[in-house]
């Protein structure tokens, strides 16, 4: 089963990557650019994902007290770490070349950064207290608030006026050709396949460690 | 850069990211196993 | 001394965090304001401001080492004067946000020149998109 999903997920990220760098056509306006959008939106979807799973975990976790929760919860917060700094990262490879800066203060850039601190402060806190099951419920607390800032990512490039650009795929339509739909929804699945994997393997580990 | 560096710096950073964690998770994970079958052992 | 870093990195990220809030609230709720909204608007004009619109088809042009092009929201039209060199991807009918000081003749004097696209994705109708044709 295992082996499986491993074997499932690297195939799916294989035919994504060959889809992206060569599959795709390049965009009539940033060109060769719009490649690196197929590393960066499905990072932000797995973020999203790795995000709920942490707030799901945390609030069950302080509802029940079952420390499985703890470990499926711990596991997310790494991976929304993790994946929120790949957005930013790639997102600022995309945004030299074609915005001419790294970075600008525009409230989607901004959002993404602190929902990227959130979950380095929730892996943080964890440690930070001197009873294990406290740092198990403040983590878990931190993890509940920081979901809060998902829809904020999600809607700032429509709540606010910013330099990034708005929703390419929303219940008002969908603004790519299907020429950069297919790739972009193969990466997405792909990511979330990884994401899925990197989860199970990581609450694994926790479990085994029995780590606080 | 060419728009080509600029792409594949993406993909190889994302690359090394996921990857280090991965690798770092496999190896802890047989650590962790090869420790509990060392302890049924004894 | 675990405790010591520990404390230490929780501090370095709520410091992070309270930087990157802090710089949010003070540029991100309105990152740019429209040409119209800049005519509409008493300025200090030696206060620099943020300006966002679309580049005029056929409006830029590069003029003694200046660049030079017209912002539009699609009603008002700013005319934009910028000595550097544009690092992004420039391009007529796509987005630009500007920032620098209205001259008296009413063209803004920008320091800056940061390259806005669109969320549509279409692929090149000529053999190569204006990227490559324009790149310096």
């Amino acid at each position: 089963m295992r082996a499986f999903a491993v074997g499932g997920t690297a195939a799916l990220l294989s035919v994504g990557l060959f889809l992206a760098l060569w599959g795709s056509p390049p965009d009539a306006y940033q060109g060769e650019y719009v490649r690196i959008m197929y590393v960066h939106v499905p990072a932000a979807v797995s973020a999203y994902g790795a995000a709920a799973v942490a707030f799901g975990a945390g609030a069950l976790y302080l509802w029940r007290r079952d420390r499985r929760w703890d470990f499926v919860g711990r596991a997310g917060a790494e991976l929304a770490a993790l994946f929120s700094g790949l957005t930013l990262l790639t997102g600022m490879l995309w945004g030299k070349p074609v915005w001419g800066v790294w970075w600008a203060w525009d409230a989607r850039l901004v959002t993404t950064a602190v929902l990227f601190l959130l979950y380095v402060g929730c892996l943080l806190v964890r440690d930070l207290a001197d009873d294990p099951e406290r740092g198990r419920r403040l983590s878990a607390a931190v993890a509940v608030l920081a979901f809060l800032d998902v829809p904020v990512v999600h809607y700032s490039v429509v709540w606010f006026r910013t330099l990034h650009q708005g929703p390419s795929i929303s219940l008002q339509g969908v603004k790519l050709a299907p020429e950069f739909l297919l790739p972009l929804a193969v990466n997405a699945v792909a990511y979330l396949a990884l994401l899925s994997v990197l989860l199970a393997e990581r609450a694994r580990l926790a479990s085994l460690e029995g780590e606080r | 850069m060419s728009p080509w560096a600029w792409v594949l710096t993406a993909y190889g950073c994302a690359a090394l990211l996921v990857g280090v964690y991965a690798w770092r998770l496999w190896r802890r994970l047989r650590q962790v196993s090869r420790a509990r079958l060392g302890e049924g052992e004894t | 001394m675990k405790r010591l870093r520990l404390a230490a990195a929780v501090l370095l990220v709520v410091g992070s965090l309270g930087y990157v809030v802090a710089g949010g609230l003070r540029e991100a709720v309105v990152y740019y304001v429209t040409p119209t909204e800049l005519q509409s608007r008493t300025l200090d004009p030696r206060r620099p401001v943020r300006v966002g619109g679309q580049v005029v088809p056929g409006s830029l042009r590069r003029e003694g080492g200046a660049l030079r092009f017209v912002l539009s929201d699609g009603q008002a039209r700013l005319p934009v004067r910028f000595a550097g060199s544009v690092e992004g991807l420039l391009v007529e009918g796509q987005g630009a946000v500007v920032e620098g000081r209205l001259g008296p003749d009413g063209t803004l004097e920008a320091r800056s020149v940061v390259v806005k696209h669109s969320e549509e994705y279409t692929p090149p109708r000529s053999p190569l998109p204006p990227a490559e044709r324009n790149a310096p």
